[in-house]
């Protein structure tokens, strides 16, 4: 069956981050090998919203992008 | 002022396309406009480029670091823009004047005009294999140059129009515009606005009938509209969210290098029109064997380069694949580097065991291995493998109270343990061992002149490279030159060593498994055992295996290859037509490898833990489709004989890439079952 190299969220075909997602959680129960620390689960999490639900947030993101820069401008205000 | 936005390419182009019918020129931006970079960062280009020149310095005996090179370069180009920005509204710096001052810092007289174009043409190569024209936008360019619209290409950046336009050719539309402007030429730039007035005179146009389109708000859109100017502003969500994905990749990479080779193989992902349907087989070679087979040759490169090794020696059949792969990648990614010399060498474990019996006789483990393969028995199973006449062997047989038939492998019917201690005698006869090395000797002779041929003995020190897996080629292949003075010293690279005998391990000869080695206890890479003939299979060369090396009447001689139209060779044709895409998808693979691991400047032991993963994912637990997609349907292994193994050894166990798609799908757990098997098995090694 004829498939594209790269799906619509930027994702591996061939191995998409659901896939790294849930051999990552299977790694956690058996031993798996050396992976140096592996995925974590921080960057899967974010990774896979970017492939799975990126479609939104970027729609809202790419249009209030002044709004979002003031968030982040008080956010980083706060966090200093 | 309203800076009028889009937030997706169609959407911008329906915009264009209604007002482009009013306009007589339209004007684009090249960066992130007509031309996407596969990376996030522009910068990060430049560091390829630093390590290049690095390599260079290195290469005359000059203490230049990547980050050295980088930091003067940094710092030339920001003097560069400081001083224009004292003349000019726009701070524009131009990549030829601050290049060659900075090359003059670092190589003084030595630095010349050639010298600058090898910088730069390289700096551009690795900017044409981060760059992708956008295919809405070319659709749209070849509509305008139907209607005879005047299009240029107006783009703010440190590079004279003369390297934009390599850029343009090479990404296919330099014959869609009228011309390429940019700010490096005049510094007057887009972000000030002067540059349309210069354009305007220059092309003699009118700003009413005028329509540029870009992605900078305030360079593409707020200039052009103070200049009466149409403008469109691309916005494009789809392009940030893509951005964003490789952008945090190569950010994850720095702590987790877990994510590099994920980073690789993002960066190796086809874009716009490049994304076009693949076979299921192309995208598994692609992106699965692609980037393995581009990590092993990337670290026989680095490994030829530590030990000063002089020629690669790629070994058939798979050496084949490797060598091409390494054709197309490895000169991309050590560019400044003295690279050694490939020669793709014929040879078979067949063909080089005859040979290797002509000056030390059959040895006791040459012997032994025969009977590893289970089909293997007898004597005659020792002639056929070691290219012998049994006839002659009768006596010498009979004097050890053996025949051809007796069966000598514990696996079959009628073994005695006898029969055994009485082949050990055998091997310890002088007059057999000197009837095998007379038998044996032209082969032997035959591939000497091979070698010569093939400058074998013109390097102190060579490289072999084969797929893997015990080391048997290498054994037999020493074996048959170690006798000659002149014999390079062998540094074997294999793709996984599996030592199931142990090599015999010399300074002048050894084997390293480089993507896995049980001597070096990796638990994932060992996945590999679960389907090391899909490997065989997917790197083999399309031409049959050899059979031997004869001499010729005239002195010469000849390579002996097997036939190809009995049933085997014709088994064999029909696996390489089923694994065409694979293979294709492989070698497609090589060149934005290249470009990828050249931006990264990782290595193998950074890629190693996604490798692992992809090992342990494809191999161990896959999918049943992707089984049945990518198994093989045949396999030839004239080693291994035909001979039936008694009934009582004959239950292999089960191999996941050997079950029917019924166990495949339906069998609980089969998948966790034989991964803990094979786990006990790898730790009872």
């Amino acid at each position: 069956m004829a498939k594209k190299l790269m799906s619509k969220g930027f994702d591996s075909v061939s191995s998409p981050m659901h896939r790294v997602f849930r051999h990552y959680l299977l790694s956690r129960i058996i031993p798996m090998g050396a992976y140096q620390q592996g995925g974590g689960i921080k960057c899967l999490l974010i990774l896979s919203a970017t492939h799975y639900f990126g479609r939104p947030i970027f729609w809202f993101i790419t249009r209030f992008e002044p709004q979002m820069a003031r968030l982040y401008r008080i956010r980083e205000k706060f966090s200093s | 002022m309203n800076i009028p936005k889009y937030y997706s390419l169609p959407d911008l182009i329906r915009k264009g396309k209604e007002i482009a019918a009013t306009v007589d020129t339209v004007t684009f931006d090249l960066f992130d406009t007509l031309l996407i970079r596969r990376i996030h960062d522009p910068d990060l280009v430049k560091l390829p480029v630093a390590r290049f020149i690095s390599d260079l310095a290195v290469e005359k005996g000059l203490n230049w670091t990547p980050e050295k090179v980088q930091d003067l370069r940094d710092s030339i180009e920001k003097r560069h823009r400081q001083e224009t920005g004292e003349k000019f509204d726009d701070h524009e710096a131009c990549y030829p004047l601050y290049m060659q001052e900075m090359l003059s810092a670092i190589f003084a007289e030595e630095s010349d005009d050639a010298f600058f174009d090898r910088v730069a043409d390289y700096e551009v190569a690795m900017e044409n294999s981060m760059l992708v024209p956008r295919g809405e936008f070319i659709d749209w360019l070849k509509e305008l140059q139907q209607q005879g619209k005047k299009v240029l290409i107006v783009s703010d950046i440190y590079l004279p129009a003369i390297y934009l336009k390599r850029f343009v050719e090479h990404a296919g539309f330099l014959d869609l515009v009228l011309d390429v402007v940019s700010s490096a030429d005049t510094f007057l730039a887009k972000a000030s606005g002067k540059a349309f007035p210069l354009i305007q005179e220059k092309y003699d146009l009118d700003p009413k009938s005028w329509l540029h389109v870009g992605d900078n708000p305030h360079s593409d859109g707020l200039r052009p509209l103070e200049f009466g100017i149409q403008a469109l502003v691309l916005h494009d969500a789809s392009e940030k969210r893509r951005k964003s994905v490789i952008r945090r990749l190569v950010n994850y990479s720095d702590g987790r290098p877990f994510w590099r080779g994920r980073a690789l193989q993002q960066l190796m992902q086809p874009l716009e029109y490049e994304n076009v349907e693949r076979d299921t087989l192309y995208i598994e070679g692609y992106s699965f064997l692609g980037p393995m087979i581009g990590a092993f040759v990337q670290s026989i490169a680095e490994r030829s380069l530590e030990l000063n090794i002089g020629k690669v020696f790629f070994l058939s059949r798979e050496g084949w694949t490797f060598k091409k792969y390494w054709e197309q990648s490895v000169p991309r990614i050590f560019p400044g580097k003295r690279l050694p010399e490939t020669e793709y060498l014929y040879v078979s474990r067949m063909a080089l065991a005859g040979a290797s019996c002509a000056y030390k006789g059959l040895s006791q483990t040459s012997a032994d291995i025969v009977f590893l393969p289970s089909g293997n028995s007898d004597f005659h199973d020792v002639c056929r493998i070691f290219s012998l006449d049994h006839e002659p062997f009768a006596p010498h047989l009979a004097r050890h109270q053996l025949t051809a038939e007796t069966v000598l492998s514990h696996l079959h019917d009628g073994y005695k343990q006898e029969n055994r201690v009485r082949f050990s005698e055998l091997i310890e006869d002088d007059a057999f061992q000197e009837e095998v090395k007379r038998q044996t000797r032209p082969a032997n002779d035959a591939l000497q002149l091979y070698l010569e041929d093939a400058g074998f003995y013109d390097h102190p020190d060579v490289a072999l490279v084969d797929i893997g897996w015990l080391g048997t080629i290498q054994r037999f292949f020493y074996e048959a030159i170690s006798h000659r003075q002149d014999a390079p010293r062998c540094h074997g690279m294999l793709f996984a060593a599996t030592r199931g005998i142990p090599f015999p391990t010399t300074v002048d000869n050894h084997i390293e498994g480089v993507i896995y080695d049980k001597h070096r206890f990796d638990f994932a890479a060992s996945s590999i055992l679960y389907a090391r003939d899909l490997f065989e299979e997917a790197c083999r060369a399309p031409h049959p295996t050899l059979n031997g090396y004869g001499l010729k009447d005239d002195g010469g001689y000849e390579l002996i290859f097997r036939q190809s139209d009995d049933d085997i060779g014709r088994a064999e044709k029909e696996q390489d037509e089923n694994y065409a895409p694979l293979q294709q998808g492989v070698f497609d693979s090589a060149k934005p490898y290249a470009a990828a691991s050249a931006l990264l400047g990782y290595s193998l032991s950074d890629y190693k833990p996604w490798i692992n993963y992809l090992l342990v994912s494809k191999l161990a637990f896959p999918k049943t489709n992707e089984i049945l997609d990518i198994r093989h349907k045949a396999h030839l292994d004239d080693f291994h004989g035909a001979k039936k193994v008694a009934k009582v050894h004959s239950k292999a166990p089960k191999n996941l890439w050997n079950l029917s798609s019924f166990s495949l799908r339906f069998s609980p757990l089969l998948r966790l079952r034989i991964f803990f098997r094979h786990m006990k098995e790898r730790l009872n090694e």
